[in-house]
């Protein structure tokens, strides 16, 4: 038997044996398996974010897969709607990004966002062919994962500080309702945030919210009329409608004036009485009443420069019309505006002609008389306007600060961060990357801070630079 | 011997393929976008929105070549790989043909996936991409496919003639 293996084995290969060990790398397999699956699973369990629970009384056709957005993006995605135990209402589970946990706070707002039509307007349009979505505003509570949401949008998005709420009680509501506006002079300085009966019964009570710049026109005298509807009179001259506005005509709302000299800046809980009409002498109260600035401290008043064209000609034989356009204030002293809407030109050629400096209606011929100051301010002591701005409410600034630019008195302010500015030897340069073009030149610098007044804003050859105010006067300049 | 380590090969293989598994069948497979709707299905929900549905024909279908055939073939090939000490000669003749059989159902998903994707892409209206399961599905079928091409089925009597061989050489 063995003889004959062996005569074999001459003929025939014979087989190696391999060591067994090397075949255990084979392992690794479900080795990287198990890795894979850990991974997946992580990056399942991350995406996944935190899940809040929010209930609703109605649906409104939210689905399962909707988005739940802040700012007009993204931020979340419903997980599961289900009905809730009681049959009062329905359960949301929804998935927040994990960057956006932190509008998972107590006193958060979510609502669903679906196309309402509104004598007020038209809201959620998106969602008339797209889909529902739930939308949401932080609060600033401690984090938590349970909600109540609202049934209506929220008239008031963002309850800022410096915001003043008021009590309005009158016999019988009228067209008093929730998100009516309050109106000075046909602009809306404020919300209705609820309307109802007075715990007693006997007055109907309007909690109404006066946003911030405006709260400096509330005072002990101000007069609050129902405003919502329209007067018709019909008599032998024909018919005579009137109506505040067209919007308060469909939606209600609350007209106020303020008579001079009314008092102090009322206290947050004031109680007013509103009348149901107006007296022909409160339509004609104007009482000049600086208005702050949503971005300035309460009390804080907003400047309202001017704006300033100065005009000469040019050129030896043919003259040709220049000119130049900025903001300038009135201060105590004169306007106060950039040097260079004092003097014409380049210097040359203006020769006998009058350089002429149009502002507030007026012309003035300039004849070199400004004081000029370091910086490229300067002050022509000309009063062209009563609205003067307050010598007490200017600094002097050093260091770099948040600030506030006003320009058009119309328009909004423009914010300037700290961030952008730089200090560069009595001035700050301004950062290229916010691109002012010459329609900022002269515009008042105000600190966010105190809203004292610390400079102008001066845009030269696309570049621009707050040059500070500075009680340093030019050498050669005439008094 | 080099079938023994073929059918350690395929045990691994197997093993890998089932803690794959459980994830690619419950994390979603697919997600379509339509009109601004997004929805997340995998295997387990889409069989059971299936089956709840009314499509019982279409959801045993689905329910087998997805869930029931490769979970079964995984576990086969497991225990097939494993030795002679599980089973009997005769079941695991019939374990092998069952592993035969199935093997060639195991794919349907991921060419479902692929062909919906094709399918489905209608521009801005529908959005069809494949989830997360979709790779551990695809990682499952392929580990699966190495199992079974790795075994070798001279294992089914080789190691039980081996012992029958030692048996009668111990016996003279």
């Amino acid at each position: 038997m063995t003889s004959q293996d062996d005569n074999n084995s001459a003929d025939l290969p014979s087989a190696v044996m391999r060591p067994e060990g090397r075949s255990s790398l084979i392992w690794i397999v479900p080795l990287l398996a198990a890795l894979l699956v850990g991974w997946i699973g992580y990056r399942a369990w991350h995406l996944r974010g935190t899940v809040i629970t929010i209930h609703l009384d109605e649906g409104y056709d939210l689905r399962v897969g909707d988005d739940v957005r802040y700012r007009g993006i993204a931020v979340g995605t419903i997980r599961s709607i289900v009905l809730s135990r009681d049959l009062d209402g329905i359960e949301i589970q929804a998935a927040l990004q994990p960057n956006a946990s932190g509008l998972a706070r107590a006193g958060s707002r979510f609502w669903v966002v679906r196309p309402q039509l509104d004598v007020t307007g038209v809201a959620g349009l998106e969602t008339i062919v797209g889909p529902r979505y739930l939308a949401v505003v932080p609060g600033d509570g401690p984090p938590s994962d349970r909600f109540v949401g609202l049934n209506e949008p929220p008239f008031v998005e963002s309850i800022e500080p410096g915001d003043l709420e008021i009590t309005l009680a009158t016999s019988r509501r009228g067209s008093l309702r929730a998100g009516a506006p309050m109106l000075y002079r046909q602009v809306q300085v404020g919300t209705i945030l609820s309307v109802g009966l007075s715990s007693d019964s006997a007055s109907v009570e309007a909690r109404v919210r006066i946003h911030k710049p405006y709260v400096r026109l509330i005072r002990p005298e101000t007069k609050f009329w129902n405003a919502g509807g329209f007067d018709a009179t019909i008599g032998i001259r024909g018919m005579s409608i009137q109506a505040e506005s067209i919007e308060s005509l469909l939606a209600g709302g609350v007209g106020l004036a303020t008579p001079p000299f009314a008092g102090e800046v009322v206290r947050n809980g004031h109680r007013f009485m509103l009348a149901d009409n107006a007296d022909e002498e409160w339509l004609s109260w104007a009482p000049a009443i600086p208005i702050g600035s949503s971005l300035l401290p309460v009390g804080a008043t907003v400047p309202t420069p001017m704006r300033a064209v100065i005009g000469w000609k040019e050129g030896r034989w043919i003259k040709s019309d220049r000119s130049r356009q900025g903001w300038v204030l009135q201060t105590k002293l004169g306007l106060l505006g950039p040097a260079d809407l004092f003097v014409p030109g380049e210097g040359e050629g203006t020769g006998e002609d009058a350089v002429l400096l149009e502002v507030a209606g007026k012309s003035i011929a300039l004849k070199g008389d400004h004081q000029t100051y370091v910086g490229g301010l300067a002050v022509l002591s000309e009063q062209v306007s009563t609205n003067v701005w307050p010598s007490s409410k200017r600094r002097n600034a050093t260091m770099p600060e948040d600030c506030l630019v006003f320009a058009d008195p119309a328009s909004k302010p423009l914010p300037l961060a700290a961030s952008r500015l730089t200090e560069d030897g009595g001035k700050w340069r301004i950062d290229s990357a916010l691109g002012l073009d010459e329609v900022w030149h002269g515009a008042p610098v105000v600190a966010r801070a105190d809203g004292m007044l610390v400079g102008l804003l001066l845009v030269e050859d696309d570049t621009a630079h707050v040059a500070l105010l500075s009680t340093e006067k030019v050498a050669g300049s005439k008094e | 011997m080099g079938s023994l380590q073929c059918n350690r090969r395929t045990a691994a293989f197997a093993l890998a393929g089932l803690v794959l598994y459980p994830v690619a069948i419950s994390l979603p497979m697919i997600r379509v976008d339509q009109f601004g709707h997004h929805n997340d299905a995998s295997i387990l929900e889409g069989t059971a929105t299936l089956l709840s549905g009314g499509h019982i024909l279409v959801g045993v279908v689905v329910l087998l070549c997805s869930i029931v055939l490769p979970l079964g073939k995984l576990l086969s090939l497991l225990t097939l790989s494993a030795g002679g000490w599980l089973m009997r000669r005769e079941h695991r003749a019939l374990t092998y043909h069952f592993v035969e059989f199935t093997g060639r159902w195991g794919m349907l998903d991921v060419l479902l996936v692929a062909i919906l994707v094709a399918v489905l892409k209608l521009g801005d209206m529908v959005e069809v991409s494949a989830g997360p399961a979709a790779l551990a599905f695809t990682a499952c079928v392929v580990l699966s496919l190495l199992a079974s091409a790795s075994f070798d089925p001279h294992s089914l009597w080789s190691d039980s003639d081996l012992v029958t061989a030692d048996e009668t050489s111990d016996d003279t």
